[in-house]
């Protein structure tokens, strides 16, 4: 199957996945399925970056949101109050976002246990307070206007289908940057680490030294995405960035499969157009994200991306058998 | 000569248990020395101490000659010291070649930049990686399981792959807790021949180990463990006659 033998050869996969971006503008008849390629691509970048840590390595983030949301709020102050450009912002934003990742994760990621998932929902819940009340920066809870689009080296990106094209080119970017690394010394670190922390370090393994570098990695992405996010959208209010999207974020990559990167993306498209076709639940979204995840785990533990993976291999077994059982010279 | 491996006063309690009780032991270089002793003894503790798993109550480790008591457990592997686990401890999810793989992590550099970004040098670490963890699976001969996930391995394989996994450090130390433990016959004759071959590479073996026909057979020097204390040392036949070790194995029936 073609599937499967994707996973195999990810860069194979890679080149298929970069022709699919290309060509997909053209297939959809309304331009408003563009606004939802956008953030799919958007909040693929994060899950991306979530799944190298919690799919990958095993620690949980509950905070995710406050980082993607950091990304959007510091470059848009800087453009909306000081008019900065927006590459500035992006530079700033990483730098700030990635000190303060590394000072959480150092304290955090030492302990055993759940240390990371409290700390980051803590974390979570300050940022969020600090973007409903530090009213003369961020705006408060009515949101932040003036934000300037987005415009790269004199190159604007003023239409859809532009945004459309600068995600897709950071989201390849994010994705081949990851592939590397999961096949890497150091993704084999990290899922050495989730397999048995013990294991890892009597072969010399620095547990704490790849938690918190894969932490810091996953906050940039966040950043990355929150900045294409704001200088998309130019007004940002703190409801986007709150306790609800971590847990979102979270589904997106327990739903796309934990520790599979095509499975991440698969789960943000899916948790992010389903609200377009979902309409009529409206005021029941988050249950009916509860719900799907609930099934999911039940009958998909290890998500869906694989349980389609296992499926198929299931088909092509029976299928094979069917054969053997026609043609006994065989 | 001066020991490899070298315990002062080492001890560890788990509340009112002295699973290790002021222990003096010193490990020579390039013999197979076992530790043996009846179930509880602290011989697992022992190794959980000297690789600070879990930290001393008392007492220092040296290792050449060098403290190590407080160092972490990364940093004593680094130092050329590692160990496989009396239940296993495979990265199942991971393939057998993988695993042998993390093995090799000592003895490789790519970082998260140089990873992301592929270079050169990276690529051609990896593939040294690579091969030399097929040779390392070729001489433990799981070379036709490479790609086999390592959970699904029969246990009598997964317990050599554990081995092979340690050995791709190449360490100068590796400690072996219970290798044969649910080993059939067989398998423990071919962990036997595996263990003897170890010592062809230059490394310095501690076992712990159950099985004394195996013990007999492999090793130069034993210890015997007894409530976290010595209670003999000596060449297997003369530890076969010993009557304190005798007392201790009888006194537990
Ligand atoms: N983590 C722990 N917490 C509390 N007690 C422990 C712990 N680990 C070991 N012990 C106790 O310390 C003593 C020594 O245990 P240890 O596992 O070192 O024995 P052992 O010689 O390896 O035995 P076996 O042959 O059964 O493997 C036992 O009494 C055990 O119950
Ligand atoms: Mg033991």
């Amino acid at each position: 199957m073609m599937t499967l033998s994707l996973m195999k050869k990810p860069l194979a996969g890679f080149v298929l996945f970069s022709i699919l971006l290309l060509l997909l503008p053209f297939t959809v008849t309304n331009d408003y399925y563009i606004n939802v390629l956008i953030i799919i691509g958007i909040n693929s970048i994060i899950v991306i970056g979530l799944d190298l840590l919690v799919g990958y390595t095993g620690q949980i983030s509950l905070g995710h949101a406050a980082f993607y949301g950091l990304g959007a709020y510091i470059t848009g102050i800087l453009s909306a109050r000081w008019a900065w450009p927006p590459i500035g912002g992006l530079l700033i934003s990483l730098v700030m976002v990635g000190i303060l990742a590394f000072l959480i994760g150092i304290p955090t990621l030492k302990l055993h246990g759940h240390y990371l998932a409290m700390a980051t929902l803590g974390l979570g819940i300050i940022v969020f307070i600090f973007f409903q009340e530090l009213d003369f920066l961020t705006g408060g809870p009515s949101g932040l206007v003036g934000i300037a689009p987005m415009s790269l080296f004199g190159i604007p990106f003023d239409s859809d289908l532009s945004y459309y094209y600068l995600v897709s080119a950071f989201l390849l970017a994010t994705l081949l940057l990851s592939i590397n690394v999961v096949r890497s010394r150091v993704g084999r670190a990290l899922r050495a680490i989730h397999g048995s922390e013990v294991a890892a370090s009597v072969l010399g393994v620095n547990i704490s030294r790849f938690k918190v570098g894969i932490f810091v990695l996953s906050a940039l992405y966040a950043v990355t995405a929150g900045w294409l996010y704001a200088h998309y959208i130019t007004f940002i209010s703190p409801s986007s960035f709150g306790f609800m999207f971590s847990i979102k974020l979270i589904t997106m990559v327990v739903i796309g499969s934990l520790g599979s990167l095509w499975g991440a993306i698969f789960g943000a498209a899916l948790l992010t157009s389903l609200p377009e076709f979902l309409v009529v639940f409206e005021n029941y979204e988050t249950s009916v994200f509860g719900l799907i995840l609930i099934l999911v785990m039940i009958f998909m533990p290890r998500g869906l991306m694989r349980g389609l993976e296992d499926l198929i291999k299931r088909m092509i077994d029976l299928g094979r058998q069917n054969l053997k059982e026609r043609s006994p010279t065989s | 000569m001066n020991p490899v491996l070298k315990t002062e006063g080492l001890s560890k309690h788990f509340g009112g248990v002295k699973a290790l009780d002021q222990l003096d032991l010193e490990i020579s270089k390039g013999a197979i020395q076992s530790i043996i002793g009846p179930n509880g003894a602290g011989k697992t503790t022992l190794f959980n101490v000297i690789s600070n798993v879990i930290p001393p109550t008392g007492g220092e480790v040296l290792f050449n000659g060098v403290k190590i008591t407080r160092k972490q457990t990364h940093t004593i592997a680094a130092m050329g010291l590692t160990r496989t686990f009396q239940n296993l401890r495979l990265f199942s999810e991971m393939t057998v070649l993988e695993n042998v793989m993390v093995g090799m992590h000592l003895r490789s550099k790519g970082g998260f930049f140089s990873s992301a970004l592929k270079l050169p040098w990276v690529f051609r670490e990896e593939r040294r990686i690579r091969e030399e963890s097929r040779e390392w699976l070729r001489f433990v001969g799981l070379h036709d399981h490479t790609d086999r996930i390592a959970g699904s391995l029969p246990f009598g394989n997964q317990r050599i792959l554990e081995l092979a996994r340690a050995l791709a450090s190449k360490p100068q130390l590796l400690m072996l807790d219970e290798p044969a433990a649910g080993l059939n016959m067989r398998e423990t004759q071919d962990m036997v021949q595996l263990i003897s071959r170890i010592r062809d590479l230059d490394i310095t073996v501690v076992l712990v180990e159950h099985d004394m026909d195996l013990v007999m057979e492999v090793s130069e020097r034993v210890t015997v463990l007894d409530q976290g204390r010595k209670i003999a040392e000596g060449d297997p036949e003369a530890i076969r006659k010993d009557e304190a070790v005798l007392k201790a194995y009888l006194g537990e029936e």
